[in-house]
């Protein structure tokens, strides 16, 4: 089981949004990930194995974690499921 | 729950304003005329944006702004604007924004079932065809009072 961090700037608002979505993808395709929710000082200490944040914060924020998923639209369910996938892949590969 | 974080009031319908400032500052003003927040939520709002740009354009034509200064919220709210010409916020995704949607959360609380709401509203296309269409903010709360019941009934 993998553990990702939503995380949007300012706590409370986006991060929950995106969580909500996120945990819904999660849900309908099995997804073998957990998530929780914070601001960027959650970052600080944070050994999960993922970040899901909004894409204008991606960049930013990609020398902090292992992984770092940025999503476009917040209610676009393809776009969040293609970007796990992808995550789960790139973890299948490395463990091989 | 989101009954109390919305009323008409909160709705403003046919914004006119030019700048993504403008924007955030208008749709903000019905929460500080009904004491919901105080002023300095809307300059944090414009310095979130300021230092991190536009990410809080969450989806294609609708701004999310917010800010984590929730000691300046005095209850938890959401306004509604819908703007008379669309603004250029600088997300190249999801410009240009068309509705504002400014999100005033009380810290230390569970918002996590107003939230989902939310979510369910900003993933319905019926939702927005009524914000689109609507002639006055009463035809927004009415339809959110259906789908809120609606959704109750499915939990």
């Amino acid at each position: 089981m993998y553990k990702a961090l939503v995380a949007c700037r300012a706590g409370m608002g986006s991060s929950v949004l995106l969580k909500v979505k996120v945990d819904q993808v999660i849900k309908e395709n099995n997804l073998d990930i957990f998530t929780e929710h914070g601001n960027l000082d959650s970052l600080i200490g944070f050994n999960g194995d993922l970040l899901i944040t909004m894409e204008d914060l991606a960049n930013e924020l990609s020398d902090k974690v292992d992984y770092v998923i940025g999503i476009k639209n917040i209610i676009d369910k393809e776009e969040i499921e293609r970007k796990l996938e992808d995550f789960l892949k790139f973890k299948n590969e490395k463990d091989k | 729950m989101i009954e109390t974080w919305i009323n008409k009031e909160f709705i403003t319908l046919n914004l006119d304003v030019k700048t993504p400032r403008e924007a955030i500052e208008m749709a903000s003003e019905p929460l500080v005329v009904a004491g919901r927040i105080e002023l300095e939520y809307i300059n944090e709002m414009l310095m979130n944006y300021k230092e991190a740009g536009p990410y809080f354009v969450l989806m294609p034509n609708v701004a999310i702004p917010h800010a984590q200064a929730e000691s300046w919220v005095r209850q938890n709210s959401i306004a509604i604007s819908r703007l008379k010409t669309p603004v250029y916020f600088g997300n190249k995704a999801n410009d240009p924004v068309k509705y504002v949607f400014i999100l005033a959360a009380v810290k230390g609380e569970d918002h996590l079932k107003a939230l989902s709401f939310l979510s369910i509203l900003l993933d319905d296309k019926k939702f927005f065809e009524k914000l689109e269409d609507a002639k006055n903010p009463d035809e927004i709360i009415t339809y959110i009072d259906s789908k809120r019941k609606e959704a109750l009934e499915n939990v």
